[in-house]
């Protein structure tokens, strides 16, 4: 298809009265030789649109470069066919509102930003979408309350369901409690445990299919064609399903660890469970000889919020020690609790429960620490608290003592299993002495991981849902609840984040939705979630591939498999399109249509670097389009000047840069590149993951550029810049132009 | 020895802080605001968020050694900030009539505090017993005209009404049966404040030295409240200041009170003394400046619109009605003395404010009247045992 260039330039909000429109047309019509080169003082209103729609309705024109706002901005108005070939570029935000109106350098900043989108669109192709054969059903694994609602409500939907349960019954926890926490004002009743009820709406539903006593035996393929074998009691189905819910719940913090509370010290110092237990067959009693407790201690946070147990709040013992409190007041008004806590959390309107429960004549609250707790001969328990808010320690005698224990997330650590399968490996293959002790010594580092699987993905990079932090597989809890790093499958309930059955009702819903999003936009080809809607999709040109594994080790959503040789073997529709294999690929032989290295590398060289003699330095940013990108425009909307020398490159994430573009500025004679990325680390904010941590580990290796051109490793820097960096970001970058000023120009200017 | 406390709620003593006044007591959950609001409360001496703590736990014995409720001026900026609406500023006052109660041995001032009931026949009992041992030496009432307006001659005839030595003789038993009392409950306090443990179970030093320090900042204190005066962040008008009320009350019963023993000290009993006699004078100054306090304390209870006036008990009502009538009938004795004519209404209302004195008197130990004693001996005590704070470099400090 040969390329029809229209160019449209906009002079409205202010970059008319800052930028010379005459010398921006020349820059179209006289260098680029574009056949349509259009301005227009209101582009994106309707005569604007009006103006590009009858060009490519006329033929005149199949390829746009819009020069106007920032690609944020306006994307109804130039919104035209997806898969045209069109180029945005910025010239209000990025250089009418952040520069002054007249100045040499300002026109010359604006002229190099439209040579740069025009050089791209030129190497940009029409994109082609997937097409693929797609099941919408979507499979609910866990049978709690949260993959009953997440089952209910994709089915209400209209999608049809398939539900997993390991046990022989649903219900989950739920339906082990005497009853649910109270969910409506005044908050201080609690409604009817209504599992049974939730499980008879689930298996009455035309839509949803049930598998009891059932585990996975393997889930191949990719969001919008999974295929995952089940092993029921008898036999064993595959069943196709275009996505996945992982609503696994939580289980107890195993109460074994606790011998410091007591645990196994006495028969009575029991856990919530087990108590909740017994509340549900009728009271609750001392184990050792089944009377009524008179005298009943909790004690909160037992094995949570300690470095040494779990190191976060559950969030959920609270409340259940305050239900399991009013079990107790309820068979005896006179049975005196008491409740050692180190910060009673009740969130929300459940504080109102805490009140009714804590002014019963017979409640005791404190908060302080429990040092000891030791059998005495008559079958109580002495417990010793100190660090009390009272005068001093003191020590109590009572029948029954309460472990209030946190929740643990019922997930498998996805790359704790694939180093444990490698290892095994290793030690089977035997290679060399040396390797297969060090393999031994891995394996047995992570044993506790053995058949933990669940999901049992035929994924390189595991079989599970790789974990975050404390072990709960999410993705990002800040930005993107439900999501985790295995497109089309995402994560609801207690295995997420601990909850309780109201939140996880709500993850439920949630997660439904987004998996009815995951099938939705597969079946058109798209990309779900950051880049919802995206129809690129990346490339592989195998045949100068070196089997190097970088992209398929380094994509962060496990969407590259690889074969025995180690050469790749792209699933599409479990791509993000964030480039970051692009980035990794060290032959560069993946590519979009719309993105590629050699798109970005000709931007670079479509910048006019002035000669040395005039002193005008020349930087290159290349900045995270999720973060730094949208910061800088707020930046803009500030009107907060810039440093005119720097160069902006929007990168779909900074894990997309490859190393060979920091090599062509320099070489095409930029004085300094800056990177802006997000912020990485356990708390990262990139919306993938790990691109700006990858990025990091990239720019280790310039420094060997570097030198091997014999230049100043300051010239380069990164920076992580969130999107409400937008005061502090200018402030970075131009402090970083001050001190490239400050050293001599590039030596490899003119070359 | 085991330095804890095998920790165990003394239940009757919470169901009694919670009828004394502290029924909110088990909303507190310990956020400590009405610490951080009470200008008395410091660092090494934290309260009432400790003592809410203990009350709710029933730890009666080391509420009753700590000297804290008598701290509290009960002015109410706790109650106003916390956020449970836990009422701090009415369990302290609780603790103080727990502790008033705990140290009367007859019984009477829990019976008191308890029932509004219990109190009025208390008071019943008394003032029948008292007019019925006042009036058994009567000598009868005389009537006519007997002399001229403001010659005082009134008071001959009162006194012959009832006899002055008798109410004497009355008085001095009054005051021995308080003293006896008081000191039961002056013992008990001591014994207990001074076996006081501190946090890490050691008992608190009471330095000789630091003993007559201690009661001469006691006794400043009872004489101008200077810490009351900090209590406060008042608001309204100077003239309503809590801290100014109370001490109208307190000086003008003082007046009073002098005036009565110097009156019967250095004159002869009944007989006739011009109005600007100076006994006279400061008995009828003192007598309306209370009266002053008393009203102001009256309505704003009345009014009841914010701590501390909002909670009062029928024991706050009580001893400031009893307070109020004994002025009162005390005033009009003062005008009826210079009558021209006896009447039948000027004897009864002279027999009314003996009764009320000697009920108000005999009653002291077990009312809101016990504080006089009881907060005195109990910042003495905090003053003698308090461990001097470490010197500051801090300008703002006001803690001094």
């Amino acid at each position: 298809m040969d390329k029809k260039l229209g160019v449209y330039i906009c002079s409205g909000c202010e970059i008319g009265e800052k930028i010379a429109m005459d010398g921006l047309v020349r820059v179209a019509e006289k260098e680029s030789k574009a056949p349509v080169c259009r301005t227009h003082p209101f582009l994106c209103g309707p005569e604007g649109t009006a103006l590009i729609r009858q060009d490519l309705e006329s033929g005149a024109v199949n390829t746009l470069v819009i020069a106007a706002c920032s690609t944020r901005d306006k994307t109804d108005a130039f919104s035209f066919d997806p898969r045209m070939v069109m180029e945005r570029v910025d010239l209000r935000e990025r250089v009418a509102w952040s520069h002054p109106a007249g100045e040499e350098d300002t026109q010359a900043l604006a002229e190099d930003y439209l040579r740069m989108g025009i050089a791209k669109a030129g190497k940009m192709e029409p994109l082609e979408p997937m097409t693929g054969e797609v099941s919408k059903a979507i499979l609910v694994v866990g049978g709690g309350i949260a993959g009953l609602t997440a089952a209910l409500e994709a089915a209400k939907a209209g999608y049809e369901v398939v539900l997993v349960e390991k046990s022989e019954r649903l219900g989950g926890s739920l339906a082990e409690v005497k009853r649910p926490t109270p969910l409506k004002a005044p908050y201080t009743a609690s409604p009817t445990n209504d599992a049974q009820e939730r499980t008879r709406l689930v298996m009455e539903h035309p839509r949803i299919q049930v598998f009891t006593t059932t585990t996975i035996l393997r889930t191949e393929g990719q969001p919008g064609q999974f295929d995952v074998t089940l092993a029921t009691s008898s036999q064993q189905v595959t069943v196709r399903v275009g996505a996945i819910v992982m609503a696994t719940g939580w289980k107890p913090y195993d109460p074994a660890r606790l011998n410091e509370l007591g645990y196994g010290s006495s028969a009575n110092v029991v856990t919530n469970l087990e108590a909740e237990r017994m509340a549900v067959e009728g009271r609750i009693r001392r184990p050792s000889d089944k009377k009524p407790p008179q005298r009943t201690l909790f004690i909160q946070c037992a094995g949570s919020r300690r470095g040494d147990h779990l190191p976060y709040c559950s969030s959920v013992c609270c409340m259940a020690t305050l239900q399991q409190a009013e079990y107790l007041h309820e068979a005896d008004p006179n049975a005196e609790v008491y409740v050692i806590y180190q910060d009673m959390m009740t969130p929300g309107p459940y504080e109102k429960f805490y009140q009714k429960v804590q002014e019963h004549p017979r409640s005791f609250f404190m908060k302080g620490e429990v040092t000891s707790v030791g059998p005495r001969p008559d079958g109580q328990v002495r417990v010793r608290v100190e660090h009390t808010l009272a005068n001093g320690p003191f020590e109590i005698d009572v029948d029954l003592v309460v472990l209030a224990t946190g929740m643990v997330p019922n997930a498998a650590d996805s790359e704790a299993i694939r180093s444990l399968h490698d290892a095994q490996a290793k030690v089977l293959r035997n290679e060399s002495e040396k390797q297969r002790t060090e393999a031994e010594a891995v394996v047995a580092s992570l044993r506790q991981h053995e058949n933990t699987e669940i999901l049992h993905l035929a994924y390189r990079q595991g079989p599970d849902l790789p974990v975050l932090r404390h072990g709960f597989p999410d993705s990002n809890f800040i930005c993107f609840p439900y999501e985790s790093q295995r497109t089309g499958i995402y994560a609801a309930g207690a295995v997420r984040s601990p909850m309780d059955w109201a939140g996880a009702e709500e993850d439920a819903t949630g997660a439904a939705m987004k998996a009815i999003q995951s099938v939705e936009l597969a079946s058109l080809g798209a990309a779900v979630h950051p880049r919802a809607g995206d129809l690129s999709f990346p490339f592989f040109n195998l045949q100068r591939c070196t089997q190097c594994k970088r992209c398929t080790v380094e994509c962060p959503f496990g969407a590259i498999d690889e074969d025995e040789k180690g050469t790749p073997k792209f699933n599409p529709y479990r791509c993000r399109r964030c480039g970051v294999c692009m980035g990794a690929c060290p032959e560069r032989i993946i590519s979009f249509k719309n993105y590629s290295v050699d798109m970005i590398a000709s931007m670079i060289k479509a910048v006019e670097v002035p000669e040395e003699e005039e002193e005008k330095p020349r930087i290159l940013l290349f900045a995270c389009e999720n973060d730094a990108v949208p910061a800088l425009d707020m930046a803009g909307m500030e009107r907060t000047q810039l440093d005119a020398s720097v160069r902006v490159i929007p990168l779909r994430c900074l894990g997309s840069m490859n190393m060979v573009w920091i090599a062509d500025a320099l070489s095409s004679g930029f004085d300094g590149v800056m990177l802006a990325g997000c912020k990485h680390g356990d708390d990262y904010q990139c919306h993938f993951v790990r691109g700006s941590e990858l990025a990091g580990r990239r720019l280790d290796n310039v420094k060997e550029t570097l030198q091997r051109l014999q230049l100043e490793s300051e010239r380069i820097e990164m920076v992580e810049a969130a999107f409400d960096d937008y005061r502090r970001l200018p402030q970075l970058i131009n402090d970083f132009a001050g001190r490239i000023r400050a050293l001599d120009p590039n030596p490899y200017k003119g070359f | 020895m085991d330095k804890t406390s095998i920790g165990r709620p003394d239940n009757d003593f919470i169901q009694d802080v919670l009828a004394l006044g502290g029924e909110d007591l088990k909303k507190c959950y310990q956020c400590a605001a009405c610490t951080s609001a009470c200008s008395l409360s410091t660092e090494q001496n934290g309260f009432p968020r400790k003592q809410m703590l203990m009350a709710q736990w029933g730890m009666k014995d080391k509420l009753l050694e700590d000297p804290s409720p008598w701290l509290c001026y009960y002015c109410g900026d706790c109650s106003k900030v916390c956020p449970r609406q836990a009422g701090p500023a009415e369990t302290m006052m609780a603790l103080r009539r727990y502790a008033i109660s705990r140290y009367d041995v007859t019984g009477l001032a829990r019976l008191m505090y308890r029932s509004a009931i219990g109190n009025i026949l208390v008071f019943l009992v008394f003032s029948t017993f008292f007019t019925l041992l006042l009036l058994s030496q009567h000598g009868g009432m005389q009537m006519g005209s007997n002399g001229a307006i403001f010659s005082g001659l009134g008071s001959t005839y009162l006194f012959q009404y009832i006899p002055g030595e008798w109410i004497h003789k009355i008085g001095i038993a009054v005051f021995a049966m308080i003293g006896a009392s008081l000191a039961f409950g002056v013992l008990s306090m001591v014994y207990r404040m001074m076996n006081k443990k501190d946090h890490t179970g050691e008992r608190l030093a009471f330095p000789i030295a630091a003993l007559l320090p201690a009661i001469w900042f006691a006794v400043m204190e009872a004489i101008n409240h200077h810490r009351f005066r900090q209590c406060e962040k008042h608001e309204g008008s100077v003239y309503l200041h809590p801290w100014l009320v109370h001490g109208a009350i307190m000086w003008g019963f003082l007046a009073m009170l002098v005036a009565t023993a110097l009156d019967y000290l250095i004159k002869p009993i009944g007989s006739s003394v011009p109005p600007w006699y100076p006994m006279r004078i400061l008995g009828t100054l003192g007598g309306l400046v209370c009266l002053y306090g008393l009203s102001v304390a009256i309505t704003h209870r009345i009014s009841a619109k914010e701590t501390p006036y909002d909670k009062s008990s029928f024991s706050d009502w009580f001893f400031l009605l009893l307070l109020a009538a004994t002025v009162l009938t005390g005033l009009l004795t003062g005008i009826i003395v210079y009558m021209p004519h006896p009447t039948v209404f000027g004897y009864m209302i002279f027999l009314s404010h003996i009764v009320l004195a000697m009920d108000l008197l005999i009653m002291m130990p077990l009312t809101k009247f016990a504080h006089v004693v009881y907060r005195t001996l109990a910042l003495a005590l905090y003053q003698w045992a308090r461990v001097p704070a470490p010197q500051t470099v801090t300008v703002t400090s006001s803690d001094a």
